[in-house]
């Protein structure tokens, strides 16, 4: 007889649409662009992409100047161990304010989830 | 004096038998069985796709994608170029089923397969197998475990998604003249690490 | 006691006796043959297969152990025939069917085991290439063939290992890709002609080769380092001077030092002593040849000296020979001769003077052989001539380590010829187009009469790719 166990992988934080908080104005738009374009990796961490509901993958990057994270994001970059962040996540049909819009999401987002674990609830 | 030799002779024992029967205890240990199937799987896999995660970044990004040096290409011998992180992956796996072969006791195979397989040989035949790479497309970020009977044999199964962590795993894919499907992106679980372990019934 | 009708109990117990004598005697033939005996051939079950056949007198060759079976066999099989079964030489290594998912499909073929296509003692089952599989067994992996190529719809099964389509084992010359990328070759390529052997020139890559004793310089006769009585033959010693041994420093005890072990424990102790043979062996080339050597051990000319047997004999061949080169063996020097060592006779002579088979004597009357007579002329650039050598032991980049390659001379004369397709890489491919290449080994008349006139037919496999790769450009442009 079959018995099926599923169990978490040990990347994935949290289940579900819900952890990806909504956000009012610009950044509800940069949430949708973000979930259809960045969500693959960085919601799992597959490549090596920062997890943004992980506070350790974030505590780095969310004081970089913006403008380095935008330029990373809209022309790919590769990381120091030589993991690859490709240009516009991939989808060449992105525009530039698409692509800085998702960046403003995923670090509000990752500013979120840094508040959260440094004061819990 | 007299006590003191004793106590030194009965020290002396002690550690004679302390030494011995920690000896005992991990001969015992390494004899007895304390990981479930489950926790192989789990620690194999994490193994293979960290040695591939490496080959990935560390070879074909750093000297294809970034330097520029060198290619990776499916025909390599003829192309003289680097393998497919895919192709490393499979020659592995054909590695540990030679090796194991003459190791019953360590005794595991793994394999790469897909719903859309380039070589058709690598689509799902079990019904595990079919089972299991749906279950881990559909519920991304899970992996799926049962057991099954190949050939007489009892076996733990486990399937753990294969996700395209890099652009030119989905053009390529799409791109090919025998990939049955042709809309990956960048993320998308393209197949599964099929993962066997035999088990008695 | 009663007897039978007819008989006496003594006419019955003389029965018994000769019996029991008879038995006996056949016993102890028998055991003498197995234990004793060098010939065993009594005890075969059948004709080996003409790519066995002169081990008949060797039955450990393969039977290496009286019990064990088939793992026995495997590992003979692969002690021989196992550095090409694995990939990129072969696109069905064991490796592919080893997962225990393939557990329902080695039921019907077990892929993994040499025996299961290639039986030995079965003459009569025994198909083109050594197979005694049916034809059809493609099928039992690839019935739904057609659904991913639909040009294959309505082949035969049996079809599929035509010349020109493909090869179970080395399909390197046959895969989509390949053709795909030959596509529109000329017969004649531009830049046709064979690679430079480059031995003299890669000495310092092979770790074995001897440079502190025979450091490379050019020697004349006056270097011979021969015991005096055994320079006294001009003939001999003009021909060592005007070789590429003399020329890269190569003196005659380099070979003609005996390397039996009993001369080795007569040794001086001061290790000045020349341990002279006057007939060095084929051990005594490979100590700089060791590749050259070894490929000569796995082909039809050297199989037998591998095996520890005597040589080949021309006599024993299947195939048609010279009546009057009967009586020659196969070393060595049957092709090199001493002391010249010439690679050009070596090329040609050599071959056609035993073998007497139609494609053999057509040779001469070829666009190969007037390339290669232009060629040893001076009126041709070097690596334009076509002697039997440049096909049949083509020169072919080879790993000579884990890390260096260099280009070899193939001495195993039997390993592209069975299926033809295996020659088109390694010698056609050198001048001729890929669809020129296959069309003519595809061709058996113009086999035979060595590739007089063009190929009379046209395969599919160029045309049937190219359609492939259209159709896909065209779904993948949307159109």
């Amino acid at each position: 007889m079959l018995s099926c166990l599923c169990t978490l992988t040990p990347l994935s934080v949290h289940a579900g649409e819900e952890q990806y908080i909504e956000l009012s104005g610009e950044l509800a738009e940069g949430r949708t662009i973000w979930i259809a374009n960045c969500e693959g990796c960085h919601g799992y961490g597959i490549a090596g992409a920062p997890i943004p509901m992980r506070a350790r993958d974030w505590a780095p990057r969310v004081d970089k100047p913006a403008e380095e994270l935008y330029q990373h994001a809209l022309q790919g970059f590769f990381g120091p161990d030589d993991t690859y962040m490709p240009a516009r996540g991939g989808n060449d049909s992105l525009s530039d304010s698409d692509v800085i819009q998702a960046v403003n999401y995923m670090v509000a987002l990752a500013k979120y989830y840094l508040e959260e674990t440094e004061n819990p609830k | 004096m007299k006590t003191r030799s004793k106590i030194l002779f009965a020290s002396t024992i002690g550690s004679a038998m302390t030494l011995g029967v920690a000896a005992a205890i991990a001969n015992d240990a390494a004899d007895t069985p304390s990981i479930t199937p489950k926790t192989m799987a789990d620690a194999l896999h994490m193994v293979m796709d960290s040695d591939r995660a490496v080959y990935t970044r560390r070879i074909v990004n750093r000297l294809a994608a970034k330097e520029k040096v060198i290619t990776a290409s499916e025909h390599f011998e003829d192309e003289k170029a680097l393998v497919l992180p895919a192709q490393m992956f499979r020659f592995g796996a054909e590695m540990v089923t030679e090796r194991a072969a003459e190791n019953p006791d360590v005794n595991f195979s793994y394999s790469l397969q897909s719903l859309w397989p380039i070589n058709s040989q690598n689509a799902p035949k079990t019904d595990a197998e079919k089972e299991g790479l749906q279950f881990v497309v559909d519920n991304k970020g899970e992996n799926y475990y049962t057991t099954e009977e190949l050939g007489g044999q009892n076996y733990f199964t486990a399937i753990y998604a294969d996700t395209a962590v890099s652009p030119v795993c989905a053009s390529c894919h799409n791109d090919h003249v025998d990939s049955p499907r042709t809309d990956f992106k960048i993320g998308d679980v393209m197949g599964g690490v099929v993962i066997r372990i035999p088990i008695e019934s | 006691m009663k007897g039978l009708p007819g008989t006496s109990t003594g006419s019955i117990s003389l029965a018994w006796l000769v019996w029991l004598f008879s038995t006996c005697v056949g016993c102890a033939f028998f055991a003498h043959v197995l234990f004793k005996g060098e010939d065993k051939t009594v005890f075969m079950p059948g004709p080996l297969s003409s790519g066995h056949h002169q081990l008949a007198e060797s039955c450990d060759s393969c039977h290496t152990d009286a019990f064990g079976g088939g793992p026995v066999l495997q590992e003979s099989c692969e002690s021989c025939h196992g550095d090409v079964r694995k990939k990129p030489f072969d696109s069905h290594p064991k490796a592919k069917f080893s997962d225990p998912r393939n557990a329902d499909m080695l039921a019907d073929l077990n892929a993994t085991q040499c025996v299961t296509c290639h039986q030995e003692h079965k003459a009569e089952i025994t198909l083109v290439n050594g197979v005694t599989q049916p034809e059809d067994f493609c099928y039992q992996c690839h019935e739904s063939i057609a659904e991913d190529r639909p040009s294959h719809e309505g082949m035969g099964f049996d079809t599929c290992a035509n010349s020109g389509c493909h090869n179970f084992h080395d399909n390197r010359a046959l895969y989509t890709d390949f053709l795909v990328k030959h596509l529109d070759q000329p017969e004649v390529l531009e830049a046709a002609g064979l690679p430079e052997r480059e031995f003299a020139d890669v000495l310092d890559m092979l770790i074995e080769y001897p440079r502190e004793q025979f450091p490379v310089e050019t020697l004349s006769q006056v270097d011979a380092d021969a015991p005096e009585e055994k320079q006294q033959d001009a003939t001999v010693m003009a021909q060592w001077e005007a070789s590429g041994h003399a020329e890269q420093g190569v003196n005659c005890t380099a070979c003609h030092t005996s390397i039996a072990i009993e001369s080795k424990a007569d040794a001086d102790p001061a290790g000045n002593e020349v341990h002279w043979t006057d007939e060095p062996m084929a051990e005594n080339c490979a100590s700089c040849h060791g590749i050259e050597v070894e490929a000569f051990g796995k082909g039809k000319h050297g199989m037998r000296l591998a095996a520890g047997l005597s040589p080949m004999s021309v006599g024993a061949a299947r195939l048609p020979m010279h009546e009057d080169a009967a009586h020659q063996e196969l070393t060595c020097n049957s092709c090199h001769a001493a002391h010249d060592y010439d690679v050009v006779s070596a090329a040609v002579e050599a071959c056609v003077g035993c073998h007497a088979d139609d494609h053999t004597v057509a040779y001469r009357n070829s666009k190969h052989y007037a390339l290669w007579l232009a060629e040893t002329e001076g009126n041709g650039k070097p690596g334009t001539g076509v002697s039997c050598a440049s096909c049949h032991m083509p020169r072919v980049s080879q790993d000579v380590d884990d890390y260096n390659s260099r280009i070899v001379v193939d001495h195993n004369q039997s390993a592209n010829l069975a299926p033809n397709s295996k020659m088109i890489r390694g010698a056609c491919l050198e001048c001729h187009g890929l669809g020129f290449s296959i069309d003519a080994l595809m061709d058996d008349q113009l086999i035979v009469n060595n590739f007089q006139g063009l190929p009379a037919m046209k395969n599919d496999s160029l045309p049937m790719a190219r359609e492939l790769m259209e159709s896909h450009e065209k779904r993948k442009n949307g159109q």
